[in-house]
């Protein structure tokens, strides 16, 4: 979900990585932000993602993550992987 | 698998910066929660709601934190450096423990890791040649005398390497080992050694120059240029290392050469050689004519796959053939092949004697080691309440064994450290005071292999001497020292530290009782009576030029004026040539010798002999008495009959419960072309040639038989220098052309053989003391605890009326049970291991009684003394003051 996020919206900060999940998952997942930043240190330790710091659109200061060539191989895989189990999963259900 | 390492190495990376990206994920945080919180500020919240919705949404700090933390480490590192870090704490505020173990044990370090560096540069390190081991050293011996060999001709080997099946090729070189000739290079003459090859050796060998080629087989052509090769050390030494020394001219005893090659270092044989010159270079019209050039042992490398055994029978077999085919050389019957690989001949004997040194110095720094975890027991046992805490607040008995172990490993680490320095330093001394003898010193070094054998000795010692620490503080009772009972502090351990000093005091044992044997050889080999008195005897060198004095008459004509100019001069009362060096194990053989009235079968069980060529001045000279008949006179020359001294061993030899003078014997077999020598003479028995074994000895006079007279000895009173500028002026005057370079007393002649053997006792007397040393320590600190354990109880029986007598003896006993317990064991492998001494003692068995009884005697004396301080405190004891300190 994170990898997804960075990478459609590029860059990115925590705070509005959790801004865009809270949005796009429209109120049905409602994790503890936190989570987010166990979420992005385990990322960084895969190294599908770096960080640098930047400053932020409000003008503070934040680290800004990215997603890295491995991530994006990574991504493209589990959503290929998650696009079959949708496809079965799709068909189970067309089937009953 | 690879993940997995990658796991460990961003967790190692992230770790290394832990403390930053701890900062920046708190940074972080507040700003995502402060951003939250502004959210619903704009929402209408007060400051102080917002923030706490903001908290609420965003989850526990404090458990993401610690996850997060969590995910940036690697436990068991953390902790090793939690450990170490805690160790290295301890051992600083315990400065005289530290400094005491450190020291021993970066001694005994030191110690293996110097004998490791010989090993490896003597024994382990491949030498300078191709696949050295298809490379054979091959020549004749005598069934019935180990000493007696026969060489192959240069034509023989030729014939053998094209006949054998299994070498692939062969080479010659001289079996005579190195022979000092002088080289002048221009102005200046100096000595130095000769090795005499066939122009295949460095092929066979697989020996490439290091400058200029080597030889070649058209070097050895009649008729060819004279070239020289020159070893590494001589290029370096006499050349000071210049590449321009290919072309130089020498001369080599009057012959001109050229240089053509410098060989690399460590290419030692003939050991010891320092300019190679193909035997064809020798010329044929000296004392020994062809004989000179066809002195060779064959040297070969065999076919892959061929092994020594099959090369020793073809070989064999070759020789039988060869000899019935050309019956050239009667001698050579009786004479069989032996083969041996080159390594194990360019090693020699040191082996043995290195492997032994090496397991004596192990042997210390296993003792040294156990002293380590003696120590590391006892501070374990003091830190009973310490470690007992940890425990209780929840540290796995595994963290707590690790910690005891961080100390022993900081510690070896410690001493690995300062043994490296110290070997670092001692190595280069201790080549330089090595006696001559020792092969390959020049490929000895600290190298990769060295440094790895020197941290793999470094893990082994902290495992040593942590791993009974390290287990003891494992097992045992860890709470009933929270409780102040000090019963059980008396635990599980003492038995640990008593099985260590029984151990040090069996090992200690062992070092000393090979050190004493050793020791006892070199007393021995020093006690020797050489049948001669060679106190005030000095040699002088002497070099004639060969061409000028090729002719016998010539030779016999110069030394008649040496004696009488020599001779005149006072403090000189005698002087007498001959033709090789004493106590050098080298000189002329006669393999085979017949006693008239002796069939060949019965002449085969004959000594083969030493051979000594000698003026009538000899035995004079020397001081070696003749006990029968007569000394050789003026009147024994060309032209009367041939006669011939025999020493006494040969005289009861050949001629059992007879009068020998009148005799008569012969070189070679009954059949054979020698002339019958009468014996006018029995000399005793002297040690001339070969230090450690007297040689039956034939003794023939000059004047019939040969004299080279490559020195003089000189019966002087007068002092070295004098003497050398005498001889050199006398000389002088005689004929300018001969050289006098040097002059030596007889002892130091002495020196080179007892040297090798006297180093060694030295080095194990030193690793012997060091045992000794250690495990007195080890002994001493097991009976202080053993007291301080025991102060309540010895205090209550000095109350209820025990005499200090009884108290001493009580202590006395525990040391004496120990120190016996363990000089047992000692003296058990002491007979167990000293057999592997054998070859390198002299006049005294392996399983000499006195000296391994002496040893565990000598450790029973050092318990007694060690226990005496801590036995003198028991008796002292007092009950009031041990009861109050409770």
């Amino acid at each position: 979900m994170v990898l997804q996020t960075l990478d459609a919206m590029g860059p990115q900060h925590g705070y509005g990585i959790a801004r865009r999940i809270e949005q796009m998952s429209e109120d049905i997942l409602r994790l503890n932000e936190g989570t987010v930043y166990a979420a992005l240190m385990r990322l960084q330790h895969q190294r599908w993602i770096s960080s640098s710091w930047g400053t932020s659109e409000s003008n503070r200061k934040a680290k800004f993550y990215a997603i890295t060539a491995t991530g994006k191989r990574q991504l493209a895989r589990e959503v290929e992987a998650w696009d079959q189990l949708a496809g079965l999963v799709a068909r189970l259900r067309g089937a009953d | 698998m690879l993940t997995r390492f990658r796991t460990i190495a961003s967790r190692a990376r992230f770790m290394i910066e832990r403390r930053r990206l701890d900062k920046d994920m708190r940074q972080e945080i507040d700003a995502h929660i402060e951003s939250l919180a502004e959210g619903y500020r704009r929402q209408g919240m007060s400051a102080d709601e917002a923030y706490l919705a903001a908290r609420r949404q965003f989850g526990n700090i404090a458990l993401l934190r610690q996850d997060i933390r969590e995910m940036n480490r690697i436990p068991w590192i953390e902790h090793t450096i939690q450990d170490v870090r805690y160790a290295v704490r301890l051992l600083w505020r315990a400065k005289a423990f530290t400094t005491a173990a450190v020291s021993t044990l970066a001694l005994g370090i030191a110690g293996t890791t110097v004998m490791f560096a010989l090993i490896q540069g003597v024994l382990l390190r491949p030498l300078p040649v191709q696949e050295q081991d298809r490379l054979i050293l091959s020549w004749r011996e005598a069934p019935t005398a180990g000493s007696a060999f026969y060489p192959f001709g240069d034509i023989e080997f030729e014939a053998v390497a094209r006949e054998s099946q299994l070498l692939e090729s062969a080479a010659g070189v001289t079996r005579n080992g190195v022979w000092r000739a002088v080289v002048s290079d221009g102005g200046t003459s100096s000595y130095a050694s000769v090795g005499l090859i066939t122009g295949g050796f460095f092929e066979v060998l697989g020996a490439q120059a290091l400058l200029g080629r080597r030889f070649t087989l058209g070097d050895d052509r009649e008729g060819a240029e004279p070239v020289a090769v020159i070893s590494h050390g001589y290029w370096r030494r006499h050349f000071g290392g210049v590449p321009d020394v290919i072309g130089r001219r020498i001369t080599v005893n009057e012959q001109p050469s050229v240089i053509v090659g410098v060989m690399p270092s460590d290419l030692d044989y003939p050991r010891g050689v320092e300019i190679w010159r193909t035997t064809r270079s020798i010329p044929t019209d000296g004392a020994f004519g062809i004989a000179a050039q066809r002195e060779v042992n064959l040297i070969a490398r065999l076919r892959p796959g061929a092994t020594v055994e099959q090369a020793s029978s073809e070989l064999a077999a070759l020789d039988q053939r060869l000899a019935t085919s050309a019956p050239t050389d009667s001698l050579r019957r009786g004479f069989n092949i032996v083969v041996h690989p080159f390594a194990e001949v360019v090693i020699g004997d040191v082996r043995r004697t290195m492997i032994a040194l090496f397991v004596a110095v192990a042997l210390v720094l296993l003792i040294a080691s156990a002293n380590v975890a003696n120590l590391l027991l006892m501070r374990g046992e003091s830190r009973r309440g310490e470690l007992a805490l940890r425990a209780a607040l929840g540290a796995g008995r595994g963290r707590i064994a690790g910690q005891v172990f961080a100390e022993s490993l900081v510690l070896s680490v410690i001493a690995g450290i300062a043994g490296f320095l110290l070997a670092w330093v001692a190595l280069p001394v201790l080549i330089t005071i090595v006696p001559d003898g020792l092969p390959r010193i020049e490929s000895i070094r600290i190298d990769a292999t060295v440094a790895v054998f020197f941290v793999a000795v470094i893990f082994v010692t902290a495992l040593l001497a942590g791993i009974a620490p390290g287990l003891f503080s494992m097992r045992g009772d860890l709470v009933s020292p929270l409780r102040g009972s000090s019963a059980a502090i008396a635990g599980t351990s003492t038995r640990g530290r008593r099985l260590l000093v029984v151990g040090q005091v069996a090992l200690a044992v062992m070092v000393l009782a090979a050190a004493g044997l050793l020791i006892r050889s070199v007393l021995n080999l020093q006690a020797i009576d050489l049948g001669l008195a060679a106190e005030r005897l000095v040699l002088v060198d002497l070099h004639l030029p060969s061409a000028a004095y090729a002719e016998r008459e010539r030779r016999a004509q110069f030394l008649d004026q040496v004696f009488t100019q020599l001779e005149a001069v006072p403090g000189i009362s005698a002087v007498t040539p001959v033709n090789v060096a004493p106590f050098t194990d080298r000189g002329w053989d006669v393999p085979r010798v017949t006693a008239e009235g002796q069939s060949n079968d019965q002449a085969a069980s004959n000594p083969s002999l030493n051979l000594e060529s000698i003026h009538p001045n000899y035995f004079s000279t020397i001081e070696a008495p003749i006990v029968r008949g007569r000394p050789f006179s003026a009147a024994d020359r060309q032209g009367t009959v041939e006669v011939a001294i025999v020493s006494e061993d040969v005289a009861s030899r050949l001629w059992p419960g007879q009068n020998p003078i009148g005799k008569r014997l012969k070189m070679g077999r009954v059949e054979g072309s020698g002339r019958w020598l009468e014996v006018v003479g029995v000399a005793a028995t002297t040690r001339y040639r070969t230090v450690t074994t007297p040689r039956p000895t034939l003794y023939l006079p000059a004047a019939q038989f040969q004299m080279t007279a490559t020195m003089l000895i000189v019966r002087s009173t007068a002092s070295l220098e004098l003497l050398m500028s005498v001889a050199r002026e006398g000389i002088r005057a005689i004929d300018p052309n001969v050289m006098v370079l040097s002059a030596a007393p007889f002892a130091d002649y002495l020196d080179r053989p007892l040297g090798r053997p006297r180093f060694n006792a030295f080095l194990i007397g030193v690793f012997g003391i060091a045992a000794l040393l250690l495990s007195t320590l080890g002994l001493y600190a097991v009976m202080a605890a053993h007291v301080r354990q025991r102060d309540r109880e010895i205090a209550v029986r000095l109350a209820l009326g025990a005499s200090g007598a009884n108290v001493r003896g009580l202590v006395l006993m525990e040391a004496g049970r120990l120190a016996g317990l363990g000089a047992l064991l000692g003296v058990a492998g002491a007979i167990a291991g000293t057999r592997f001494l054998r070859g390198l003692l002299f006049e005294v068995q392996p399983m000499d009684p006195v000296m391994i009884g002496g040893a565990a005697v000598l450790l029973i004396a050092a318990a007694a003394l060690a226990a005496y301080a801590p036995m003198r405190r028991a008796a002292r004891g007092d009950l009031v003051s041990v009861l109050r300190s409770q």
